[in-house]
């Protein structure tokens, strides 16, 4: 039986490689997406289409999407999503899966900001997803992140509240979690860790805070990188996230359900990580290739704090902006964890299709630069294989 | 060659700052700083020392190079060579009213060099003379590099006198990369048979791509660390030593707060950073040796101990010195 599914978060970083993904499976029959509505809309929803295309490497012919993705103006900060009544009666009657990605993941922002998005907006779509009378699963897309500063292995279970978070950004997921959770509906919540870009394209379609510190890196500009003994990354490519969610979305869900997407016991020591970002860095960046650029150096929490407390006594613009983009990321190598997946693996069928990450690594470098490390309308070349 | 001969160190240390200095408060009053008092003030700085009509750099070049001769015990006949060792391109040419008045194209005037000068003031009249430019805040360190090479290389010569004045220009700004900037001389005297302040080794990493600190400031302040912990690495394991070998951490006067962190990066504790003098500021070339100085003067630190010296210039150069008292 076909679906008809409601994905919000298109326009994020995760939205055009899940739509991607959605649309290989022609038993996805509709996919309603929200956008902002504003003057811009129309530009909005072709670039989201053809970035959609993009990756699917033009194998959905434009009649296709025309006749499967249907973008509706929403907005997440408004009550009843800011749809019309129209939209409402037809979201409601047709919806049987909504996937909610929306997200404010600007971690700078303040508590009321993340907050009006993220738990607030989680509330008012599962207020929609309530009145959706075919309701088969309301598959919330999380982040590993809501472990906060707890450390060792992580469960998949909704845990008590870590005894501290790095980023309100955490927290605000965290609520969202909670808020899902007592939710009477039958759920499933996507706990990813750090989508990194396409796996074999490098392709990001929204730079985080990751991508963020590579930047700087790339220029040189990150002399530490704070982490605790033992510290390890977890990185995957957005499109196996996607894939794993296409793959969640059409399975049937239990009263309630957590799954980590995540690289696991597999993710990436800190070192080995550093060590293949330079070893790349060197092939191909100027002062990288010639041995003038040092590796940054791995350092513990005290000398990190030294060093961040000499940047703030300076007021050195640019390297409060570096420690600023690096704050909601660095401080998480502080926290050694693993993140347990054996749910996400059970429901996946076997251990999750990562990819070589020294290669997705080394083409997200690439894309980033090539592209300025800002988004790009024209993806066509970057996203396809 | 004996062992002895083969034995090259500092037999003479001194620095000197102007008598006139100026706190926080006066120069930022003067314009003459870019970040608050009260950061510069927690980066360890209180004053910069800056030279006026009544202590002109001439007479402290001659002040340090005489008394690191009377440190070492030598006359001026004794010195074998000269080495003019100032970091900023103007303390090579002697400035005189005459020079100041000439136009560009008065191309003799740019001949006016300071080391000769110095040769002929001090009666070094036994010296061959040569100098050290491009260094940055590094050049004293490749002046002691260049005149141990020389010693080494050239049996008959024992002593070599290394000399650097660095003064900026009136009313210039005292403020470089966080660091407050003072004036200052020093001089060493590298000698033959020394068992003083002994040569055990040297390492310099030089990075060409800093080449432009207009340009590339941000860039050679992230550098600082990683390369600074690759060069003290690189010095003590190429001399067998462990961070813990090191007794004494020999200082500069920039930023305080970067010998803490630079510490921790190499392994060495806090208590080995030599302390005691008030805040001088970042005299570009003289820094090392006016604290090297005070450490001989106090006496207090055994002999034998192991000294570690580092520093950075613009150019960009790190430079690891190794001594043992």
């Amino acid at each position: 039986m076909g679906r008809t599914i409601l994905v919000t978060g298109a326009s994020g970083a995760l939205g055009p490689h899940l739509l991607a993904e959605l649309l290989r499976c022609e038993e996805n029959e509709q996919i309603f997406t929200l956008l902002r509505p504003g003057p811009t809309w129309a530009d909005r929803v072709q670039d989201l289409r053809d970035s959609v295309d993009a990756l699917t490497g033009g194998s959905c012919s434009p009649s296709s999407f025309l006749e499967r993705l249907h973008p509706i103006t929403g907005d997440m900060t408004r009550e009843d999503l800011g749809l019309d009544g129209r939209n409402r009666q037809r979201l409601s009657s047709e919806v049987d899966v909504v996937i909610h990605a929306a997200a404010n993941t600007r971690f700078a922002a303040s508590l009321n900001d993340l907050r009006d998005v993220n738990v607030d907006g989680t509330r008012r779509v599962l207020d929609l997803a309530r009145r959706c009378a075919r309701l088969r699963q309301f598959l919330l897309v999380s982040t590993t992140c809501v472990a906060g500063t707890r450390t060792g292995a992580i469960e998949e279970c909704l845990d008590a509240t870590p005894e501290a978070f790095v980023n309100r950004y955490e927290r605000t997921k965290w609520e969202a979690e909670r808020l899902t959770a007592a939710a009477d509906l039958p759920t499933r919540i996507a706990r990813l860790s750090t989508c990194i870009g396409g796996a074999q394209t490098g392709y990001v379609h929204r730079f985080g805070a990751i991508h963020q510190s590579i930047r700087w890196l790339v220029r040189g500009l990150v002399p530490l990188l704070p982490s605790a003994d033992g510290s390890r990354v977890d990185l995957i490519a957005t499109d196996v996230a996607a894939q794993w969610i296409a793959h969640a979305a059409a399975r049937p869900v239990e009263r309630f359900d957590i799954c980590h997407v995540a690289a696991g016991d597999r993710a990436i020591p800190i070192h080995e990580l550093v060590n293949a970002v330079v070893a790349h860095l060197r092939d191909c960046v100027s002062g990288w290739d010639s041995g003038q650029i040092e590796t940054p150096v791995i350092v513990d929490a005290a000398t990190f704090e030294l060093f961040e407390r000499s940047v703030r006594q300076s007021g050195d613009a640019l390297f409060g902006r570096v420690l600023e983009g690096a704050k909601s990321f660095f401080p998480t190598l502080l926290y050694p964890k693993v993140y347990r997946t054996a749910r996400a693996e059970l429901l996946w069928g076997g251990p999750l299709p990562l990819s070589d990450w020294r290669t997705t690594i080394g083409k997200v470098i690439d894309f980033g630069r090539a592209c300025d490390w800002r988004r790009r309308r024209h993806v066509r070349e970057h996203a396809h294989v | 060659m004996s062992e002895n001969a083969s034995q090259v160190g500092l037999s003479g240390v001194a620095g000197v700052l102007p008598p006139r200095h100026h706190d926080l408060a006066e120069l930022a009053a003067a314009g003459l700083l870019t970040s608050p008092p009260q950061a510069l003030h927690a980066f360890g700085f209180e004053r910069a020392y800056i030279c006026d009509e009544r202590c002109r750099p001439d007479d402290m070049a001659i002040d340090a190079a005489q008394a690191a001769l009377s440190d070492a015990g030598l006359q001026p006949h004794q010195v074998d060579v000269l080495v003019w060792a100032s970091a900023r391109p103007e303390s090579h040419i002697r400035s005189t009213a005459a020079a100041d008045r000439s136009t560009s194209g008065d191309v003799m005037q740019g001949f006016r060099y300071a080391s000769a000068w110095l040769q002929d003031a001090l009666d070094l009249h036994n010296a061959d003379v040569l100098a050290v430019a491009q260094q940055g805040c590094s050049t004293m360190f490749a002046a002691l590099r260049v005149a141990r090479s020389l010693l080494l290389a050239e049996p008959g010569r024992h002593h070599a006198l290394c000399v650097g004045v660095d003064v900026l220009p009136a009313g210039a700004p005292r403020e470089i990369l966080y660091n407050v900037i003072s004036d200052a001389a020093c001089a060493v005297v590298v000698s033959r048979e020394c068992r003083e302040e002994k040569w055990l080794g040297f390492t310099q990493l030089s990075r060409g791509y800093y080449c432009d600190p207009a340009a590339c400031g941000a860039e050679i302040v992230a550098a600082y660390f990683p390369t600074a912990k690759a060069v003290i690495q690189q010095l003590l394991v190429q001399h067998g030593l462990r961070p813990e070998d090191v007794d004494v951490v020999v200082p500069t006067g920039v930023n305080r707060s970067s010998w803490d962190i630079l510490l921790r990066l190499v392994g060495i504790s806090a208590d080995r950073l030599h302390c005691g003098l008030p805040s001088f500021g970042h005299t570009i070339t003289a820094d090392s040796f006016l604290y090297l100085q005070d450490l001989r003067r106090r006496g207090q630190v055994p002999r034998g101990s192991r000294l570690l010296l580092f520093t950075y210039g613009f150019g960009s150069s790190w430079c690891g010195l190794l001594l043992e008292h």
